[in-house]
């Protein structure tokens, strides 16, 4: 666990939003019938388990930042927000707001289904509290903005869950709020949506808007705010830059937990017993990491990629035997296995290799798709670097793919193989790396191009 | 911003200037309410007048040629007389049922938006009136059409209205709040309503009953306002309600508004978490 660091003291001027042991308990029946009875037992017998939503939340948000609040599905992301926007009540705590708030929580924020969306937008107006004469100035500026043409005078159940979100999304910044809620709205939309969408948020930035941000989308956080949230089973492990938050989200994704320092799980890290010979490496070898050293290093022959974090279990592996691939490792720069790289990082794949028979020049290689399986890049040791040095029988070798990732793909995979030189395929391990190149939302598409722009008259 | 929103006790100018807001949502919602009940029949708002004269047209025809009952010592004819009463009924129900489901039906609003909650219980009052105030419009003709022409008594209707609206606006708070933990509450609420429609005087006379039994009608609430209508609208001093059941109604409704605002207060910070 991370500790909390002492929040900076905020001059009270600046405050946004202040939560003080914020704590949210559900109660869970196992019927309604259960409920009824908690209710009208004369002796309070309980019969509810709990469920703590949130655990003593403490957090300033000083007024005019950009906060991006991130966390696995069920951490208490939504729960906070729906506190901060007073939807529901926190069983402890205090949560003071300051301003006119406007949320969209989830997908369409109190939308009535049978009412057009001009209805809707106009009660939803009212509701956020404008006056009837405000709206009417306003509802022309949403129409255009949410720019779905007649649908906007057509019941909301026939919209799209795209429109629904143009709609909330035009209702939400019409109202001029002090502090913006946006909570994975913003997922739906279509790119050029989302592109208005986000300039949108860069205006109410310059205005001095508090914005609060939850999104799975941790490129986006990293762009676009000023800090961040890590929540973690209801509670809060750390406020701080949006990068550092986003280390730690990534390795609670990956790993399902925070280790604080990743060394000691390095799998296949089984440092050289003392007095063990100090191997040497290829001549003209880089390696400086003590983690790759030890993985080179370490002579087992048993299958250790499962225990890799980036390992994917639902690898797909075929292929016709005679050698293995028995471990591997990926390193960027001092990262070990990272669970994400940014766009333009390079990465060493290092791949342990088992030869059950003679190997005159085996081959080794590596494909990497996207989530849907599509191809981006895939190459071998043959084209790279002509044949490669033989293996016997019994044999554990080493290899380094050393590649710049300039993709902007979000999640892939890497599949790795090794064959003869005759294209005997020994091994394959399909989409057992899982690793994500964070997407970059200054660009479409899957690779990026580096380019760069400059007026020139 | 608007935290939450408590039913205001002090009437100052500045609490009523705050209020403008929240009154225009609550409108906003009733005629809302109101369009999308007919918005996708083909005859619309037709329906708010065809139901009840369906049902006027019945009782009509049952109680003045199947059942033969008496005509009232004033000679006002029994038709008045009932129309008069089921004014106050349709009011009622509507109100009532709509009161008991108005946190439920509008969960998507109490779960994904801050505003008033309070408001909810409010409009389906609001929808009933809007009603009740053609279907008094559609009286007034059928009164002047029988030859009674407005009198200074029709501005009693005044005040039994208002008194109506604290009754029921009580009652829809209770109701709205209860039924979110008890969902049980709106069939017992149908049973409720049939039970209560046959105890008021709404198509029989009072005066079918001795004097023993009589004096204990006033004890429903309903009771007062069913006759202070038609004491309003027709002529006639036995249609006076007597002062006990003025007493009774407000006592009543006073326990009732201090019961609902208590109730709905105290469990309003729930209604989220179960819904």
């Amino acid at each position: 666990m991370v500790a909390v660091p002492e929040p900076a003291v905020v001059d009270d001027s600046e405050v946004s939003v202040r939560l003080v042991g914020i704590s949210k308990k559900y109660r869970l029946y196992k019927s309604r019938a259960e409920r009824f009875y908690e209710m009208l037992h004369p002796l309070k017998r309980k019969y509810h388990r709990e469920h703590w939503s949130l655990r003593d939340i403490n957090l300033t948000i000083r007024r005019g930042t950009t906060v991006g609040i991130v966390g696995r599905n069920g951490s208490g992301k939504s729960t906070l927000l729906q506190i901060i926007c007073s939807v529901i009540h926190a069983t402890t705590g205090t949560c003071e707001v300051r301003g006119r708030v406007a949320a969209l929580l989830e997908l369409g924020a109190g939308f009535n289904p049978e009412l057009t969306g001009r209805e809707n937008a106009v009660t939803n107006g009212l509701i956020m509290g404008l006056s009837s004469r405000e709206i009417e100035q306003r509802i022309e500026d949403i129409r255009v903005f949410a720019d779905i043409g007649e649908y906007f005078d057509q019941p909301v159940k026939t919209y799209s869950s795209g429109m629904f979100m143009r709609v909330a999304f035009a209702t939400a910044v019409h109202v001029d709020p002090d502090i913006l809620i946006i909570d994975e709205a913003m997922a739906v939309g279509d790119v050029s949506f989302q592109e208005k969408c986000f300039r949108k948020i860069r205006e109410f930035k310059s205005r001095g808007t508090t914005i609060l941000y939850v999104t799975h989308d941790r490129a986006s956080v990293t762009y676009f705010c000023d800090e961040a949230v890590l929540l973690h089973d209801g509670e809060l492990i750390e406020v701080g830059a949006p990068q550092r938050i986003i280390d730690l989200y990534s390795e609670i994704l990956t790993t399902g937990r925070l280790v604080g320092q990743a060394v000691a799980d390095v799998p296949g890290a089984a440092l050289p017993a003392p007095g063990a010979p100090a191997r040497t490496y290829r001549p003209g070898s880089d390696v400086t990491a003590p983690e790759v050293a030890a993985f080179l290093d370490a002579t087992g022959s048993e299958d250790r990629c499962a225990a890799n974090p980036l390992y994917n279990a639902n690898e797909y592996r075929f292929g016709n035997g005679g050698a293995g691939i028995i471990d591997f490792l990926v390193v960027e720069r001092e990262r070990i296995n990272p669970a994400h790289v940014r766009s333009g990082d390079t990465v060493d794949i290092y791949l342990k290799i088992r030869f059950d028979r003679d190997y005159v020049a085996p081959l080794v290689g590596f494909t990497i798709t996207n989530a849907q399986g599509v191809v981006i890049f895939g190459t071998h040791s043959q084209w790279l670097h002509g044949a490669a040095p033989p293996a016997a029988a019994g044999d554990v070798r080493c290899y380094r793919f050393r590649v710049r990732l300039t993709l902007s793909v979000g999640p892939c995979f890497i599949e790795v193989a090794v064959a003869s030189a005759q294209g005997d395929v020994s091994d394959v391990r399909s989409k057992m790396i899982l690793i994500e190149v964070l997407r970059d939302q200054m660009m479409i598409g899957l690779v990026n191009l580096g380019p760069t722009f400059e007026p020139m008259t | 911003m608007r935290r939450s929103m408590t039913i205001p006790v002090s009437l100052t100018p500045a609490c009523l200037a705050s209020l403008r807001p929240v009154a225009q949502l609550a409108w906003r919602l009733a005629t809302l309410q109101l369009r999308d009940r007919y918005v996708s029949t083909m005859f619309g708002g037709l329906w708010a007048v065809l139901q009840p004269a369906a049902l006027i047209a019945v009782y009509w025809f049952v109680f003045s040629y199947g059942l033969r009952l008496p005509t009232p010592a004033s000679g006002v004819p029994f038709f008045l007389v009932l129309i008069v009463g089921l004014s106050v009924w349709f009011f009622v129900s509507d109100a009532l049922t709509g009161g008991s489901n108005a946190i439920i039906s509008n969960s998507y609003m109490v779960k994904k938006i801050a505003f008033p909650v309070a408001i909810l219980p409010i409009v389906p009052v609001l929808t009933g009136l809007m009603i009740h105030g053609a279907m008094l419009g559609l009286i007034a003709v059928i009164l002047v059409l029988n030859g009674f022409w407005p009198d200074w008594s029709w501005l009693l209707l005044g005040y039994y209205g208002v008194a109506l609206i604290c009754f029921l606006t009580g009652w829809s708070l209770l109701l709205s709040a209860l039924s979110v933990f008890q969902r049980d509450l709106a069939q017992m609420l149908g049973i409720l309503l049939q039970i209560w429609f046959w105890l008021t005087p709404i198509v029989w006379s009072p005066d079918l009953f001795p004097a023993s039994v009589g004096r204990w009608l006033g004890l429903n609430p309903l009771y007062y306002i069913v006759m202070g209508y038609r004491q309003a609208l027709l002529p006639g001093s036995e249609f006076a309600p007597d002062l006990l059941s003025g007493v009774v109604f407000w006592a009543a409704t006073a326990g009732l508004l201090a019961l609902g605002v208590k109730v709905f207060n105290g469990l309003r910070t729930e209604f989220a978490d179960f819904l």
